[in-house]
């Protein structure tokens, strides 16, 4: 029910961002309004997963099961050489998906020092793959 | 006024008492007249009764005073009495004026305290309202200047940060192609981020 729209949440910013908006939408439901026109307060892609889950269920009690899907999802922090472009976002956010089954939202920092590769952060752990790290230990 | 009319009264019977004596004192003279030829004799006398009516008269006319001493003393007691009583209506209607006025004074003193609290809340409104202004146009101004400011060292800042980025990048591949003897492209960035997650997901960190 609300895959449709966690997978198409790549950063955790994207997560903040949706999440800001499913409130602001429950606030306008909390005030007395049954429905509310989701295409003021959703952009694509998340619009139509949206508007096509509410379709046959209530607004406020699907949007309370999204704020709280996309709110837990965890956090994959990653440190690149060049600031990533959409396509690269996608790339790193569908394989971790994939290769690992897990819902993750990445946090991206750019550090071009460390050449190439990425520092990685995840549920405690710490790894560095970074080119300057290859390079310095060989 | 009671004794006032007992006292006109009396001055009235005392004039027709004097009218009646001289009325008959005439009459009598008259009579004397006609028979004063056949009565010389009688002359004298009749001058004696004359002289002594003539006395009872004036003594009549004295005491017919139209202000007797005993009138004058009555009328000056009812005199004194509307005095007094006109002193006493007086000074009731000067203690009500007075209390009146004590009471406009009093109105008027709370009006102009009210008027004068209402001038004063007034004027704090104005001087609060005057206050805000100023300092909003001084905040407005700070903040303005304070914005232009800060934009000018955001742009600086971005243009140093670009001028630093373009330096460090240009290091960074020296050293790059020095150490792997070639520049990276973004293909190169991406095999290089898919092998670390690659090895990441081998040495279970994903």
């Amino acid at each position: 029910m609300y895959s449709e729209v966690i997978e198409n949440i790549y950063t955790a910013d994207e997560a903040r961002d949706l999440v800001e908006q499913i409130t602001a939408v429950l606030r306008h439901l909390a005030g007395g309004k049954k429905q509310v026109d989701l295409s003021k307060h959703f952009q694509e892609p998340f619009l139509t997963p949206i508007k096509r889950a509410v379709s046959d269920i209530d607004q406020t009690d699907y949007l309370k099961g999204l704020k709280e899907q996309v709110g837990s999802l965890e956090a994959l922090k990653i440190t690149l050489a060049i600031s990533p472009n959409s396509d690269l976002v996608e790339f790193i956010g569908n394989w971790v998906r994939k290769e690992t089954g897990q819902n993750t939202v990445l946090e991206i920092d750019t550090d071009k020092t460390i050449i190439g590769g990425m520092i990685l952060s995840f549920k405690g752990k710490y790894k560095d793959y970074s080119l300057r790290k290859r390079l310095l230990t060989q | 006024m009671d004794s006032q009319l007992v006292m006109y009264a009396l001055i009235g019977l005392n004039i027709l008492y004097g009218l009646v004596i001289v009325f008959l004192f005439a009459s009598y003279l008259k009579l004397l007249n006609k028979d004063h030829k056949q009565n010389s004799e009688q002359t004298e006398e009749v001058k004696k009764i004359m002289a002594e009516a003539n006395k009872k008269t004036l003594e009549m006319v004295r005491k017919t005073e139209f202000i007797t001493d005993d009138a004058k003393k009555e009328f000056n007691d009812s005199l004194m009495t509307v005095v007094d009583e006109y002193k006493k209506q007086s000074q009731k209607t000067l203690d009500l004026v007075n209390k009146e006025l004590e009471s406009a004074t009093k109105k008027i003193t709370k009006d102009a305290f009210e008027k004068a609290l209402g001038d004063t809340d007034q004027m704090m409104k104005t001087l609060f309202e005057d206050t805000r202004a100023v300092k909003g146009m001084i905040t407005k101004t700070a903040s303005e200047g304070l914005l232009k400011i800060e934009g000018e060292l955001e742009e600086y800042r971005k243009i140093r940060l670009s001028s630093i980025e373009k330096e460090v990048r240009g290091r960074i591949d020296e050293l790059a192609k020095a150490l792997l003897g070639k520049i990276l492209t973004t293909e190169d960035h991406r095999d290089l981020i898919k092998q670390a997650l690659g090895q990441a997901k081998e040495e279970n960190v994903l």
